[in-house]
């Protein structure tokens, strides 16, 4: 492969056969390899830089309004188009929203389904955010063995960390840090599957029981919450005591609950 | 939010995207009122098209940003809205190495990331929005090349294109940054 072919790869799609190529060049060639690292450099440093920027709470509320009727456009308070709109028909539109779209949608906002889709979302870019760290998600106060990290983490947070042994299912501890899922300050593991390099989360946190978990999936008749990201991440949390465990990863969440069991 | 199937699907599938759409709607408008215009723009357009969507290949975050990102170009108006047809066409020559080569002075790899989130920020909104775009939607939203070509509507070599030219004029604004501020070079490996 030539630094030409190769510079049109650089964190785009390819296939595992490009993927061995790319590798192959790499090895031998130390422009693209400083150019691969100085890329994600850069992508890290743009990531850290915007994800957390969020949308203002009045903004998300006149969103939902703006939806919930029907998708009548309803500004924000700090919105600056459509001033001009003839006030006669703003008030038919304000007549509507307020009179008659009570009438039709009955749910509060927040549902448990939206919660609880939030939640995952939440859990994926937390997975997605650290992974792409890699080894710089490791805490550097941290033993770097389960065991330690398991005695160490726990006490830090106050919870039974969940930091189990996966080298027969194919993982190998990867990074640990007590980073948790939104609010929620809990602890976060990183395994990085042996044969393919792809990575696998696993949080501890304060019981969530909020989180509307359903019963069956596996042999242990564990209640289980499932969900699935943007990407195909999926999600797979269940409760235990004071906590909350969650799997994370791009696998099925029928291949996370028979992970889980295992685990247990 | 809405009592219908679609509502649910709505409030499950797309409601959560919106810091996603927010973060990019801030980028693009770089005016936080705009910015707010076209992320309630973005989400009505959506919740009238949602009907019609289909889960397909991408998801629902592509098809969202899509909207948006048409939304924002209408604002502008069409003519303000494609780089010229010279910058998207060139990457088989930056690729080739007729272009300066990454490791040379100003190159990419030669910034010291330490301390400048401030420069790289006004570095990235000096870039023509179709840049930007490219350049956020690889980096933040993590999106394939396919994906990204999606919510543009434009070929995958382009968004290569786009990308490679995008990380080139950061790293020239970087490079003219340190030479003003006379920020030593990074030590050589």
């Amino acid at each position: 492969m030539k630094c030409s072919d190769f510079r049109k790869l650089i964190d785009g799609d390819v296939d595992d056969a490009k993927n061995r190529e790319a590798l192959d060049h790499l090895e031998s060639c130390m422009g693209c390899a400083s150019e691969v690292a100085a890329t994600r450099q850069l992508k890290r440093s743009l990531t850290r830089m915007f994800e957390a920027e969020t949308a203002p709470e009045s903004l998300r509320a006149a969103v939902h309004d703006s939806v919930r009727a029907g998708g009548n456009l309803r500004m924000a308070p700090t919105g600056g188009v459509r001033r001009w709109v003839v006030p006669l028909g703003m008030a038919a539109a304000v007549a509507f929203v307020w009179l008659v779209a009570p009438l039709l949608f009955d749910r509060a906002p927040d549902s448990t389904a939206v919660v609880q889709a939030r939640w995952v979302s939440s859990v994926a870019e937390r997975h997605g955010g650290c992974t792409l760290r890699g080894a710089a998600h490791h805490r550097a106060n941290l033993p770097r063995d389960a065991g330690s990290v398991r005695v160490t983490l726990g006490a830090e947070l106050r919870l039974d960390v969940l930091v189990p042994d996966l080298v027969a299912d194919g993982f190998r501890f990867h990074s640990a840090d007590a980073c948790g899922i939104g609010d929620a300050r809990g602890a976060h593991i990183v395994y990085q599957r042996i044969s393919d390099g792809r990575f696998l989360s696993i949080f501890t946190v304060p019981r969530m029981d909020g989180l509307r978990a359903e019963p069956g999936g596996g042999s242990l008749r564990r209640s289980y919450f499932r969900g699935v990201a943007a990407r195909g991440a999926g999600v797979v949390a269940w409760h235990k005591n004071a906590a909350t465990y969650v799997l994370c990863g791009i696998s099925t969440t029928e291949q996370l609950i028979e992970l889980a069991e295992t685990i247990e | 939010m809405t009592s219908s199937p679609a509502g649910d699907r709505f409030d499950e599938h797309v409601l959560v995207h919106l810091d996603s759409v927010y973060r990019m709607a801030r980028r693009l408008a770089r005016d936080e009122s705009e910015a707010d215009d076209l992320v309630q723009e973005t989400y009505v357009r959506a919740f009238r098209a949602f009907p019609r969507f289909e889960m397909r290949e991408y998801g629902v975050k592509p098809w969202l940003l899509k909207i948006l990102h048409n939304a924002f170009y209408t604002r502008r108006g069409k003519a303000k809205r494609q780089p010229s047809l010279l910058n998207d066409v060139d990457f088989d020559r930056f690729a080739a190495g007729d272009d300066r080569a990454a490791s040379e002075p100003g190159g990419i790899d030669n910034i010291d990331w330490n301390g400048i989130d401030e420069q790289l920020k006004h570095a990235v909104d000096a870039l023509q929005p179709e840049y930007r775009v490219v350049l956020l939607l690889w980096s933040f939203e993590d999106m394939s090349y396919k994906e990204i070509a999606e919510v543009c509507g434009c070929a995958v070599g382009t968004v290569m294109s786009r990308l490679y030219r995008a990380r080139r004029l950061l790293a020239d604004k970087l490079a003219d940054y340190a030479r003003a501020e006379n920020v030593p070079r990074k030590p050589d490996r």
